[in-house]
């Protein structure tokens, strides 16, 4: 046990923010305690769909200790958020669409007043059928839960012509695959503290995107951006979670209407009910292939259920739609995807963005076609691979890669594929093995918004800071700058100071997501670097008469490198005492230039070999090896890297074999970590390895990618393969059912 | 029937307020507090000892671990009148000399990535380390298994242990 | 869930916990550990008015053993945590069975809170099915007296009663016997049972001798005789091995829940029986 290894050399630095985690002085923003604080409590609706007839606040208003009741009378601006377009309220008046649909929210001196206040507010609900299924929203004559109707977004991508070339395939298959609603289960759930300012509201709560919720935040409370403050991080995890708003509206009411600081912490059963979750996808394809295995039409319909409100559900639905062929040349593709509002739990932002979905359902079918042509799963994935310089997967120019084919040749030497699949001891238990590949995009994509940037300064203290609007989530992103800003300046750890998740300090650096942050970071400091070291080293040759060029940044100050002198010319502090030194920068993450939404132009790529082990007493599947290699450009902190790429990993080990956050008629039924089941340490294999690669196709000049999605895509389907190969039963639904292996092993 | 009388009188009473002495990480505490009060919100709330995460709040995620009488305990299970005459220790005390060899052995290995499972997992290594100096593999998956992480899949975790072999 | 109304109270024995309970108007509950109840709670379901504590009783903490009518008998005290009970030499050496599905049971932290009383008050713990299978009793105060039955018994009551132990009489020593007891969970630990199912084989004067228990999840566990009755007295090599796990399947009347059918859960017992039966059949020939 416990031959967690890689490939990757372990230089790694401890990280920045290392030492108050391991010794719990870190203050996360739900720790936050303040003299004469309030707590915060949201009333949720009790229904998942349903017509609000009258909301009686007096009695909680009366309760002793009650400092404020609020609803949406007391929203000053927009009563709606949304990260694309605002339209689930802050506060319900007139209809409730999801049972985390906010009422009314409280402040009071002791949280269990507050939770007792909660009790005595009245609301008159009349209930409405209620939408549980997005084939029964996309029915013409469900109700409509919104005014434009169920049907939240819609994306295509056609080329050729898939009906004229089934008829010339020699091998056909179709499946519908089913993806479960995944919670990103982040340890700590959604909170913080609002301050009420002289000059306005200082947000201390957890997000990915501090400017975002500025914006969103001012648009609500009628108050101009500059006058908010939102400190953003740290945070106790967040896979895409906590990227749209959650109690941040109610915090910052509260605070401004009882002119008291606000700590709202919501319970877990609270975060499950209220918060967003992955998208539940049924996805029908049909691919066709020759006798040879070249894959020639592949048709895909990707049916999303996005719950109650829009938040990122285009966006996901387009990133499906856009990676439903992935790294394959299919010459015929017709891929059509619709995003349905229905009753259930909002799905929006998560960890692998609609391309944990749509390639479960992509590798399957590979798999299908290859068992069915009798062709080695690994050899009919290189027959059909795109060439380095091909276009992207719907037909937009990208980057020059080759990661596909290196991950891909990495993979076939993994031992776990050449082992001995008989099982010796147990007849009970079967043995099996598989493979999966992925290809994903990096940053927002054609036609959003996606700026980042940075600044770097010395200040009067003559530290050297570093500043991004990023927030640490605990991806390591502190780390990763640290790194990397000290091999590009030539600074020490010690000159540097990091500013993060500050939007009174640090500039627009755009979202923490989308697998961005290391690589936006890499691609500031490319920027900034320059310009900076040379303002510094030109007042060095000023102060001390060395030519410039002669001159270096280093440890503690400005140094002189001639020949084989080193010396200290001038320290950092000396500097600062003359001039202070400030150098900005601002640009957008790079896309492809065809106009197509969303459409990528930066990827990462994996593969996974896996071996399982299917007990067929319970239909119980073991995980017990997992190799991969991952192609994401050359590795900034290795040990965040290797920690991406397990934590991604075993996060969709949950999501194939325990997690589904289950509903029934739009009320949660997993409401906490004893009934929602994520990996424990017994669940994780015994053995795990990491194979980066760093190489990158020949002139590219885009640096470092993002870990923090591609580890998480490819294992379910290399697992579903791996059953197969155990049992014979093709698993289309996820997580897999013990029940359906136990049921074919009855048919065999 | 006197006894009951004096129950109903009391219950009016919304709060019952209770004195409780404990020792936390090494120090005399005596307290007042409400009878049910759960020890993590008396050590994250009285104490200000916010090391001790809440997550759950029902004993299945292991963050808010502490020791009480030299053994693992989840925080947000037991209540003040059970902590009376108890000796608590929390991540603090963990580092009042220095980091801890399990810190370091977390520090060295990526035994954490958020830290909000951290302190609750660390815990949850000294009380393993405590009765199993050199663990064995089954010994080391039991001790964990009440200790949720989300973002390292553990492996980390256990690598940092197997270092301190 | 954060309640601060509850009024606490402290029993010093277990006649002053029952005058408590009696003459409190509202809901109440004895409460011990608490790991159970939090949970419930926390779910939703009513938090009482009054807590009865019983953390201060003295008695019924402690394991010991007794000579009774010359066979050794086991007494575990209702008070005694579940970790202190899984690792106690009595409890490892002479009832392993339990031992071992003591140690299934939640996660270390919460067996040093948990109670072996409270796992089985709650009528569904993992640790019943073991406990049917070694033929326990339970001495329980029922507001008037101190009595003693079987588990078995007891499970089916209905009216309150307060367990003080647990007591297990030692097996008289078969050579050829296999005990089992299977928990299959929604994973690997840490984790409500789905079907536990717990048993013993052996071969006694008059033919195959089987007792066999099992729960999960929310069903009350308890023995299936009728499946029992199949095997007993049987000789080895004709049992009708089909028949009987066909009765089990009959039988075992498990509950589903939102995550596995009552299919799912019979056919798994039925599977769990038959491995065990190989084991056994593997073991002594």
């Amino acid at each position: 046990m416990g031959n967690y290894t890689s490939s990757i050399l372990k230089t790694s630095r401890i990280r920045p923010d290392g030492i108050e985690k391991v010794t719990g002085k870190l203050s996360y923003l739900t720790d936050l305690q303040i003299q004469g604080m309030l707590y915060g409590k949201v009333l949720r609706s009790q229904y998942p769909h349903a017509k609000i007839l009258n909301i009686s606040v007096e009695k909680a208003e009366q309760l002793p200790g009650v400092k404020a009741v609020i609803t949406s009378k007391d929203v000053p601006g927009l009563n709606g958020f949304g990260l694309i377009f605002p339209d689930q309220p802050v506060f319900c008046d007139s209809v409730v669409r999801y049972v985390g649909d906010a009422i009314a929210a409280v402040a009071a001196i002791t949280p269990e007043i507050a939770e007792k206040a909660l009790h005595l507010i009245e609301v008159d609900y009349e209930p409405l059928p209620v939408i549980d299924d997005p084939e029964k929203a996309l029915d013409p004559s469900s109700i409509p839960l919104h005014p434009n109707g169920n049907l939240l977004h819609q994306a295509s991508y056609v080329n050729g012509n898939v009906h004229e070339s089934f008829p010339h395939c020699d091998v056909v298959v179709e499946e519908t695959y089913q993806l479960p609603r995944q919670m990103h289960a982040y340890m700590e759930t959604e909170g913080g503290l609002f301050i009420p300012e002289e000059d306005g509201l200082s947000v201390y709560a957890g997000t990915q995107h501090g400017y975002k919720d500025r914006f969103q935040l001012s648009r609500i409370l009628d108050l101009p951006e500059t006058e908010i403050r939102v400190v953003s991080s740290p945070m106790g995890g967040s896979f895409g979670g906590k990227d749209e708003l959650n109690i941040q509206p109610y915090g910052a009411l509260l605070a401004l209407k009882t002119g008291c600081p606000v700590k709202i912490h919501q319970s877990r059963r609270e975060s499950v009910c209220a918060g967003i979750k992955k998208h539940p996808m049924k996805i029908t394809v049909k691919t066709g292939a020759t006798k040879e295995g070249k894959l020639l039409a592949h048709q895909v319909r990707i049916l999303a259920d996005t719950g109650a409100y829009a938040t990122l559900g285009p966006a996901v639905l387009d990133f499906a739609v856009e990676h439903a062929v992935g790294p394959y040349v299919i010459p015929n593709v017709e891929t059509h995807g619709f995003c349905l509002f229905t009753n259930n739990g909002v799905a929006g932002e998560f960890r692998g963005f609609g391309g944990n979905q749509i390639t479960f359902a992509l590798e399957g079918q590979i798999d299908r076609l290859a068992d069915q042509l009798g062709i080695c799963p690994l050899e009919m994935r290189k027959r059909n691979l795109r060439k380095p310089t091909d276009c992207g997967p719907v037909g937009q120019e990208i980057a020059p890669t080759n990661g596909d084919e290196l991950v891909l040749k990495e993979i076939a030497h993994s031992p776990l594929l050449k082992t001995e699949k008989a099982h010796k001891q147990d007849s009970w238990k079967k043995v099996g093995t598989g493979v999966a590949l992925t290809m994903h995009g990096g940053g927002l994509g054609f036609g959003r918004l996606d700026p980042a940037g940075g600044k770097i300064a010395l200040n009067q203290d003559g530290k050297i800071q570093i500043m991004f609007g990023f927030e640490e989530v605990g991806q390591g992103l502190l780390a990763v700058i640290e790194t990397l800003t000290t091999k590009a300046i030539g600074c020490s750890t010690a000159d540097l100071e990091i500013v993060i998740g500050d939007t009174d300090k640090a500039p627009h650096s755009g979202s923490s997501t989308a697998s961005r942050g290391t690589s936006m970071v890499w691609h500031s400091l490319e920027r900034l670097k320059g310009p900076f070291i040379e303002k510094l080293v030109t007042q060095a040759s000023a102060i001390s008469d060395y030519p410039k060029e002669q001159l270096v940044l280093g440890e503690n100050g400005v140094w002189l490198c001639e020949n084989s002198e080193e010396k200290l010319v001038v320290t950092y502090k000396q500097l600062a005492e003359e001039k202070t030194v400030s150098v900005e920068t601002q640009f957008d993450f790079p896309t492809t230039p065809n106009a197509i939404p969303g459409g990528h132009f930066l990827y990462s790529f994996a593969a996974v070999a896996v071996k399982v082990e299917v007990n067929l007493v319970t239909g119980h599947v073991k995980v017990i090896d997992i190799d991969q290699a991952v192609a994401a450009g050359p590795v900034v902190n290795p040990i965040g890297y290797l920690g991406q790429i397990e934590g991604g990993t075993i996060m969709a080990l949950g999501y194939t074999l325990l997690e589904e956050a289950q509903m029934e008629e739009g009320r949660y039924v997993t409401n906490n970590f004893d009934s929602y089941l994520i990996p424990g340490i017994q669940d994780i294999p015994a053995s795990m390895h990491v194979r980066a690669i760093e190489d990158l196709w020949e002139g590219d000049s885009y640096g470092p990618r993002g870990v923090g999605e591609i580890g998480t895509i490819a294992l379910a389907p290399a697992i579903a393969r791996a059953i197969y190969e155990a049992t014979g039963h093709w698993v289309t639904k996820l997580p897999v059912s013990r029940d359906e292996i136990l049921q074919s092993r009855e048919r065999i | 029937m006197m006894k009951k009388q004096t129950i109903q009188q009391e219950h009016v009473f919304e709060q019952q307020l209770i004195n409780i002495s404990l020792c936390v990480n090494g120090q005399e505490q005596t307290i007042e507090v409400e009878a049910t009060k759960r020890l993590v919100d008396i050590l994250r709330e009285d104490l200000q000892l916010t090391g001790t995460k809440i997550s759950c709040e029902i004993g299945r995620c292991g963050a808010c671990s502490v020791m009480m009488d030299k053994k693992l305990v989840n925080a947000c299970l037991i209540r003040a009148y059970q902590v009376n005459g108890k000796e608590i220790m929390t991540i603090e005390a963990l580092s009042q000399n220095g980091l801890h060899p399990i810190q370091n052995a977390f520090l060295e290995e990526g035994g954490f990535q958020c830290g909000y499972c951290t302190p609750g997992m660390v815990m949850a290594v000294k009380a393993l380390l405590d009765e199993h100096p050199a663990p064995d593999e089954e010994q080391i998956l039991q001790a964990l298994s009440g200790n949720l992480c989300r973002c390292t899949g553990y492996s980390g975790i256990i690598r940092s242990i197997l270092k301190m072999k | 869930m954060r309640t601060l109304e509850t009024k606490v109270w402290s029993a010093k024995d277990i006649y002053e916990a029952w005058e408590i309970k009696a003459s409190v108007k509202d809901s109440s509950v004895f409460i011990m550990g608490g790991t159970f109840l939090q949970t419930k709670w926390e779910n939703g379901v009513q938090y009482p008015d009054h807590l009865i504590h019983l953390g201060e009783i003295k008695e019924y903490k402690q394991i010991y053993s007794l000579q009774e009518h010359q066979v050794k008998t086991i007494h575990i005290g209702a008070f005694v945590s579940l970790a202190e009970c899984h690792k106690h030499p009595l409890i490892q050496n002479d009832c392993s069975l339990l031992a071992d599905s003591i140690g299934t049971i939640a996660a270390p932290a919460v067996r040093n809170l948990g109670t072996i009383g409270g796992n089985i008050a709650n009528r569904i713990g993992d640790s019943i099915p073991a406990l049917l299978v070694l033929d326990a009793e339970v001495l329980y105060f029922d507001g008037n007296e101190i009595k003693r039955d079987s588990l078995e018994n007891w499970l089916k009551q209905k009216e309150d009663s307060l367990l003080l132990e647990i007591i297990i009489t030692e097996q008289k020593a078969s050579v050829q016997s296999h005990q089992f007891a299977n928990k299959v969970g929604r994973r690997e630990a840490f984790t409500a049972s789905v079907v536990t199912i717990a048993g013993r084989f052996s071969i006694e004067e008059n033919g195959v001798s089987l007792i066999l228990a099992a729960g999960g999840g929310e069903t009350i566990p308890r023995r299936l005789r009728r499946t029992e009755n199949l095997v007993n007295h049987q000789d080895i090599e004709t049992i009708p091995l089909q028949q009987i796990t066909g009765e089990l399947i009959k039988e075992y009347n498990p509950i589903a829940d939102a995550f596995f059918a009552e299919d799912y859960r019979r056919k798994v017992a039925a599977n769990l029986f038959m491995v065990e039966w190989e084991k056994w059949r593997e073991k002594h020939g």
